[in-house]
């Protein structure tokens, strides 16, 4: 196929703030985030509209990731899916507790630490003679 | 009406490849003209449906519900898509499947119904016309679908198709 670039949308993409675009991404996600929930739920979008006191084709708007949601709207879809804020904006994988590999050194003597224990980004306790490390994973 | 289908490579991405038309004689496919045409006056919807393109094409693939269906006749896959239903600025598209894309052009939608608008009317019945001819392609083998779906492989050029 004919390679065509566009230098017209090249050059606007190229002025349009980072930030721009992902406020654009945010509100498509949460539309995305929506849908999935309620096909998960076996929920039509008439049932949702009729539960949340909506008409359709306002939920048709939520859905198209165009519309800006107030912290009000946000709640009572929530409160309505039976969901949490979090999982609604799709971001819900930020507030899982992070998984935390722990082990313990023996000593055969007594062992002194930092007044400060945490150190880089493990976190140390001294057991009596022993050692707790608390090693992070991402 | 000759033309070809392009790719547009600033918006196409690993979800969605996004084409548009170049009419012979034109240096600017359809969508290039529609944003043209409308971006000193609606910038910011310009810039919206720029981005959502790009979206579509790079994150989230071009799911129905970011579109407005049923815009031209049962069955041709042309569609609407919008920076926010309360603007009027609409441009007209082909939603082929989820994985493929071809953007039209569209203008400001002042009327209940495009048919009423007579510019509006000529964009919507120029793409529902592309829509049918890439149909003849594909039923004769002209054109066919990648393997992965992403890609329109085969004759691309479109000759001797009335409007």
């Amino acid at each position: 196929m004919e390679k065509y670039e566009s230098s017209l949308i090249n050059n606007l993409l190229g002025k349009i703030p980072e930030q721009q675009y992902d406020l654009v991404k945010f509100k498509m996600k949460v539309a995305l985030q929506m849908e999935k929930i309620l096909t998960r739920k076996n929920m039509t979008k008439k049932e949702f509209a009729i539960q949340i006191g909506k008409n359709p084709s306002e939920i048709t708007k939520w859905l198209s990731g165009t519309h800006n949601f107030t912290i009000e709207t946000l709640w009572e879809i929530s409160n309505v899916l039976k969901v949490s804020i979090s999982e609604l904006i799709g971001e819900e994988q930020n507030n899982k507790p992070k998984v935390i590999y722990s082990f313990t050194l023996e000593s055969q003597s007594p062992i002194s630490i930092n007044s400060n224990p945490s150190f880089m980004s493990l976190k140390a306790e001294k057991l009596g003679n022993n050692l707790k490390i608390e090693v992070p994973i991402n | 009406m000759n033309y070809k289908i392009v790719k547009i490579n600033e918006l196409s991405g690993r979800k969605t490849t996004i084409y548009s038309v170049l009419i012979e004689g034109d240096n600017k496919t359809l969508f290039e003209k529609f944003i043209q045409e409308n971006l000193e006056l609606y910038r910011n919807e310009i810039e919206d449906i720029l981005l959502r393109t790009k979206a579509i094409g790079e994150k989230f693939g071009a799911r129905e519900q970011f579109f407005k269906h049923n815009e031209g006749k049962p069955g041709d896959l042309v569609c609407a898509l919008y920076d926010n239903p309360e603007k009027k600025l609409r441009c007209y598209c082909i939603r082929y499947s989820q994985l493929i894309l071809i953007m039209g052009a569209g203008g400001l939608k002042t009327t209940r119904t495009w048919q009423e608008d007579s510019r509006l009317s000529h964009e919507v019945k120029r793409i529902i016309q592309i829509s049918q001819d890439i149909y003849k392609k594909q039923l004769s083998g002209d054109i066919q679908i990648s393997e992965d779906g992403l890609f329109m492989i085969g004759n691309l050029d479109f000759e001797g198709n009335e409007q």
